[in-house]
């Protein structure tokens, strides 16, 4: 177990390395901290959870998982590249004219790119009704779905949520990257969620929080059962930014531009968190 | 309001078309108007900072809720309130449609509803926000004004007309942080619903809006060295048509419509249909994005992809008159 949970915490380093090497191929800002806040969060799924990375594996057998806040792209481009299912070619073409790795999250399934994020509030239905069809079909694939808290602004997300309970739909899981800071500041002066463990629950959702940057906390969210019948939701309790100091916390770093002394600083930082861990 | 002099002209260039836009309800406010800003959590992409310090009554921000936003808006807006609302442009128009139909279409609630990096803008962050069909939505809910300015000047001018006229307004944002300056005369004769012709010439009549109309100015320029004259209009209201200009160029033989949105239901499609029956008009060849979701890149990419880089208009004219 330590060793796995080792393993995955070294994979979320090496993706904070790897997103501010990216800075190189980029034309223009890139989304620092919703990509950061969800590195343990697609490092954990990836590595122990999604059973993607088989070769050969049937579409109704094959995991699905839905960037649903496509912001974070970033940090799924990294994932899939340190786990070899994104070529080196293929991850320079990052922010390339023409490429499908766009700064937000483009469909393409042939990489792994489940479907389109960026466009918030919307994947969490597409991914009730994947669940659903599994349920219907007796497909055996379980369907993950990433959201922002700033999404949960979006009304669409509670047609979601109410219909995931409805249809029992306990081979879902929506794990919400609560960050705490959207656009224009933190969630809690623009739209806030507090007691969203109650709020979820009331609407029939079996509910984990836990600290999203400590993946064995993660490990155990995902492995837990839950319950029958009941979607589950694990709230990832993160921090905006997290392993570079300036990025944490400051909304200003939401989507912005890395170069000269901050990006040699970033640098420093992640490299040194490669090198000893946080 | 601002007064246009050429400092202040290059003032509101530097400020970009969302930076205007902010200076634009700030000195409103300024004025002592009673008004409402709403955005969903883009107010410091609207440039909203002063309107939230110095007017924190007259602001709310609703989060990402851009249904939400247009339902507010009009309750905000029910005794008459000018409520300029804000999101990205795909959002004001695809996702919150049915909003605008009901409350800004059918009721015809106050609404200044500002749509915001539309056109190829936002193209680099994929197919989710670049190139919104938002002049086709609001072309097919009757009873809203559709603008789409071109340069900071016109952004301004768009936004004092549309907070003095009492009624639904959409406004189209277009381009980056700099915007190009087209409009250098002081006193420019901005109303809603008037083109605004930019050179005159009688080879060929080029009609445009937004942002794109730097490009086809670029453009007659290229022509003219060319032994073309080509006459520019400026389309900035798409609804209501300016008829008049229409009419006007209709003896002439060649039209060509350029735009930063999809060909269907844009200001080309608007033209288009308003000569349909007529019995005199030019032939009209629509420039625009041709039925697809453009691939993810940088503006001067997805310009030239779709044929709409100032190399291309030339070429294209060229072409057209040939035949």
């Amino acid at each position: 177990m330590d060793e796995k949970i080792l393993c995955c915490q070294k994979l979320a380093n090496n993706m904070r390395r790897e997103m501010i090497d990216l800075v190189e191929y980029a034309n223009d800002t890139m989304h620092w901290g919703g990509a950061y806040s969800s590195a343990e969060i697609l490092a954990v799924l990836y590595q122990e959870i999604l059973n993607c990375k088989e070769k050969n594996i049937l579409p109704e057998q094959k995991d699905k998982f839905l960037l649903s806040k496509g912001h974070a792209a970033l940090a799924v481009y990294t994932v899939l590249h340190q786990m070899g299912m994104l070529s080196d070619e293929q991850i320079k073409t990052y922010q390339k004219d023409g490429s499908c790795i766009s700064e937000l999250m483009t469909a393409k399934k042939e990489l792994g790119f489940e479907t389109s994020g960026g466009s918030l509030g919307i994947n969490l239905s597409y991914a009730v009704g994947l669940a659903l069809l599994a349920k219907r079909k007796g497909y055996t694939y379980k369907t993950y779905v990433e959201v922002g808290d700033g999404e949960l602004d979006e009304g669409a997300i509670w047609e979601a949520v109410m219909s995931a309970s409805q249809f029992g739909l306990d081979n879902l899981t929506m794990i919400v990257d609560a960050n705490t800071i959207q656009s224009d500041g933190p969630t809690k002066d623009i739209m806030s969620w507090e007691n969203l463990e109650g709020r979820l629950e009331s609407f029939g959702w079996k509910v984990v929080s836990v600290d999203g940057h400590n993946c064995k906390e993660l490990l155990d969210a995902f492995l837990n059962h839950g319950e029958e019948q009941k979607p589950k939701a694990v709230i990832a309790n993160t921090v905006k930014g997290k392993g570079v100091s300036f990025f944490e916390n400051d909304y200003l770093w939401h989507d912005k531009v890395l170069r000269g002394a901050e990006l040699e600083q970033a640098k420093k930082e992640v490299i040194s968190i490669v090198e000893n861990g946080f | 309001m601002l007064k246009m002099d050429s400092k202040t002209i290059r003032f509101l260039a530097r400020m970009g078309a969302r930076g205007t836009l902010g200076q634009a309800v700030y000195d409103y406010a300024r004025e002592g108007n009673d008004f409402f800003a709403v955005s969903a959590d883009l107010a410091h992409a609207s440039g909203f900072d002063r309107i939230i310090k110095e007017y924190p009554d007259h602001f709310v921000d609703v989060g990402i809720a851009e249904q939400n936003l247009i339902g507010v808006s009009a309750g905000l807006a029910e005794m008459g309130t000018p409520v300029i609302a804000t999101s990205w442009a795909m959002f004001t128009s695809v996702r919150a449609a049915d909003q605008v139909r009901n409350f800004m279409g059918y009721m015809q609630a106050n609404i200044k509803l500002i749509g915001m990096d539309s056109g190829l803008i936002q193209s680099r962050f994929g197919y989710s926000h670049g190139n919104p069909p938002d002049i086709a939505v609001m072309r097919s809910i009757p009873g809203i004004v559709i603008m789409s300015p071109c340069d900071g000047v016109e952004v301004y001018k768009s936004l004092e007309a549309a907070l003095k006229y009492d009624g639904p307004v959409y406004i189209r944002l277009t381009g980056g942080n700099l915007q190009p300056i087209i409009h250098r005369d002081q006193a420019i004769p901005f109303s809603i619903g008037k083109s605004i012709t930019l050179k005159e010439g009688k080879d060929v009549a080029i009609a445009a809006c937004g942002n794109i109309v730097k490009n086809v100015m670029d453009a007659a320029a290229v022509l003219e060295d060319q032994g073309v004259s080509a006459k520019v209009i400026d389309m900035h209201t798409v609804n209501p048509l300016d008829t008049e200009i229409l009419e006007e160029i209709a003896k002439m033989n060649l039209l060509v419509s350029v735009e930063e949105h999809l060909i269907h239901g844009g200001m080309g499609a608007a033209i288009a249909e308003y000569y349909a029956d007529k019995k005199v008009r030019p032939r009209h060849v629509l420039a625009g994005i041709d039925n697809c979701y453009p691939l993810p890149g940088r503006v001067s990419y997805t310009e030239e992809t779709y044929g709409l880089s100032v190399r291309q208009i030339a070429e294209r004219v060229m072409a057209e008159l040939q035949k």
